[in-house]
């Protein structure tokens, strides 16, 4: 697995973007009124590339790029901004042409293989469906394809599995279906949208080195949504934290750990125990809870939990500067930012 | 499989013994004397006569203690003897296979005209949730709810007889493809279309915010398919162990329709019993009752894991 890391070419900073979000503001539509939940928010992909959106729960990771393909529920709107992907606005195509973009050009996993799997339909039919759907398979052609499928993403007795329902697997293994669904069409890119959280710690490694290994093996651009920053370290090329609807830093990811730069990063960086730590240390963790939505403060929305905020912090919305990389490593931090300038 | 069903059988003859039990001691001490009563309705020419009415009584074997009488009666019923009316003289057997298949062809149109019509349209008012559309449904369904069959059958058959001058009068039974079906059996649906709508529609509810709606969406596949394969499917369990209640509801006694409607069912029949205290007919209605209930809730227990390939495994790990 090492091996075929060491061979794939990192992705420059200037390749092609394949995903381009620009100013994308999502709202929700509440009892008082629509609210802002995300609001303005800028990322890419580049082609081949892996982007891991680091955050806490309720930042916006997942419902910026589930909203993009509007697969959240009604009142959850995009109302501002574009999401080209492949050159074209997502925002703008029609219902049916976003539906053939799903599952054919862009492979989603979800967070929880548990309810994520239709119960009452066997895995092979809903492997199935993508490929019938996309690659206009009959039904028979769309089976054989299917085992395959499973084959790749490693389980075994793939054929006899085809006829199982996902009650009858572990979470791992239905997992790795899941993966396999969002592989069917070979897509440009793939949507993970936190796909270990709910499995066991020694599970996940087998799935984070699985779609590794696929990745390389089949050339897409990957989106890795996670709270957990050192799970994706040894996957993903670049990371973008988000705070509050709002990208924080956006970094390779070797700068983002030799030099988290935005406070909200040490401060997610430091909450990981450490084996060495002392047994009676306190863990670290970062004091409060992210704003919440319609409730955004004034300035920085971390000032009020920062510990290095200023006045300036209070009044004024900080953007997203370069400090680093030849402008690959930006963070939106005023103190961060002026300790570069002072350096 | 044979096993489980045996089992459900033995189980269900202690409990159907004690009901007819409990219905034999109502009719035996309960209101009313048969024998006395044929003489009462008999025309005015036939005596009332005391010593004829106890030879009457004796013949029938109705002196004995009650037990006895309970005891023989189920004592023939092992043999297949259904015995005799007591009004009519007629075999009880006779009687319920003449009325029982009126019943049960009743329910079953009535309970397909209520899937074909009452899924759907909760599926629809789901799907579009809070708009018009919904109301106009979820508003249909709660007026054919608030009106009962007593009302909705002579309002229709004023409107039909009256107002559409011409058409067939809507009473008697003429099998399945008859015209006089048509009536009848909308008054019965009403009821049971509106609870299937509303039954549908807040299970759809509930599926729609499912993880594996979204998988379906993030893989593609059109809204239609995603309705009818993804969110129908999990949705049809429970309904159609409800549409198997009414079933029964049904085929156990549409009294007030069958009597409107002049049809010659297990509801009529029942009604006729009772008025007559014809206790072997009452007993059979009563026995045929609980072994529909007992035969349909294996039937829904036997569908169940086809429906719900989950519930195959909870049954064979017990």
């Amino acid at each position: 697995m090492m091996m075929a890391n060491d061979i794939r070419p990192v992705p420059s900073a200037a390749s092609e973007r394949l995903l381009d979000v620009k100013g994308l503001t999502i709202e929700i539509e509440t009892r008082n009124g629509p609210a802002t939940i995300v609001d303005g928010i800028d990322l890419h992909v580049g082609k081949g590339e892996t982007l891991g959106i680091v955050g806490e729960s309720g930042c916006g990771k997942s419902l910026t790029m589930l909203s993009m393909m509007r697969l959240l529920p009604n009142k959850i709107r995009v109302t501002k901004g574009e999401a080209n992907f492949a050159g074209r606005d997502l925002q703008k195509m029609s219902n049916s042409e976003l539906r053939k973009v799903r599952g054919g050009d862009v492979g989603f996993i979800f967070q929880d293989p548990m309810t994520s799997l239709n119960p009452v339909m066997r895995i092979g039919q809903q492997l199935a469906e993508p490929l019938i759907y996309h690659r206009g398979m009959s039904k028979a052609e769309a089976r054989k394809r299917a085992g395959e499928l499973l084959k790749l993403v490693g389980i075994p007795g793939a054929e006899d599995r085809l006829d199982a329902y996902p009650h009858e697997l572990s979470g791992g293994m239905r997992q790795r279906v899941m993966i396999a669904i969002g592989l069917a069409c070979n897509p440009q890119l793939l949507i993970a949208d936190e796909p270990t959280t709910a499995l066991d710690v020694t599970i996940q490694a087998q799935i984070v080195d699985l779609v590794k290994d696929l990745r390389d093996k089949l050339g897409m651009s990957v989106v890795w949504i996670t709270h957990d920053l050192a799970l994706i370290a040894g996957l993903v090329d670049r990371i973008n934290v988000l705070y509050a609807g709002t990208v924080v830093e956006d970094a390779p990811v070797d700068a983002l750990f030799s030099n988290p730069s935005h406070p909200y990063t040490q401060g997610l960086l430091a909450s990981i125990p450490k084996l060495s730590d002392e047994r009676s240390a306190r863990l670290s963790s970062i004091g409060g809870t992210p704003p919440e939505p319609g409730r955004r403060p004034k300035g920085c929305p971390f000032a009020p939990r920062c510990p290095l905020a200023e006045a300036v912090c209070h009044e004024r919305v900080p953007s997203l500067e370069g400090i680093g990389q030849n402008g690959a490593h930006r963070v939106a931090c005023f103190v961060a930012q002026r300790k570069l300038e002072a350096a | 499989m044979l096993r489980y069903i045996t089992t459900r059988f033995v189980v269900w003859i202690p409990s159907v013994l004690l009901v007819m039990l409990g219905v034999y001691a109502l009719a035996y001490y309960g209101a009313g004397d048969p024998i006395k009563l044929i003489f009462l309705r008999a025309p005015g020419d036939v005596a009332y006569n005391p010593e004829r009415i106890e030879a009457i009584r004796e013949s029938a074997g109705l002196n004995r203690p009650f037990l006895v009488q309970f005891c023989s009666y189920i004592w023939n019923l092992l043999h297949g003897n259904f015995g005799n009316s007591l009004s009519s003289g007629r075999s009880v057997w006779a009687m319920i296979s003449a009325a029982a298949p009126v019943s049960f062809k009743l329910a079953l149109c009535s309970v397909i005209l209520t899937a074909v019509v009452a899924i759907p349209l909760g599926l629809i008012a789901a799907l579009n949730q809070n708009t018009r559309t919904d109301y106009a449904i979820l508003g249909s369904a709660l007026f054919l709810w608030a009106i009962p069959a007593y009302v909705a059958g002579p309002m229709l058959m004023v409107l039909l007889i009256m107002v559409l001058p011409g058409s067939a009068v809507p009473y008697g039974w003429g099998g399945v493809f008859d015209v006089r079906i048509l009536l009848p059996l909308l008054v019965l649906s009403f009821q049971p279309i509106a609870l299937i709508v509303r039954q549908t529609r807040a299970a759809v509810i509930e599926v729609l915010s499912e993880d594996f709606v979204r998988t379906a969406r993030a893989k593609g596949v059109p809204e239609t398919m995603v309705a009818l394969r993804h969110i129908l499917r999990p949705v049809l369990t429970p309904v159609v162990t409800q549409l198997g209640l009414i079933m029964i509801t049904i085929v156990n006694g549409a009294i007030f329709v069958e009597l409107v409607f002049g049809l010659p069912g297990l509801g009529r029949l029942t009604v006729q019993a009772l008025t007559n205290t014809d206790y072997p007919v009452i007993l059979a209605i009563t026995l045929i009752g609980s072994f529909l209930v007992m035969i349909s809730n294996l039937l829904v227990d036997v569908l169940y894991p086809l429906l719900d390939p989950r519930a195959n495994d909870t049954r064979r790990s017990r």
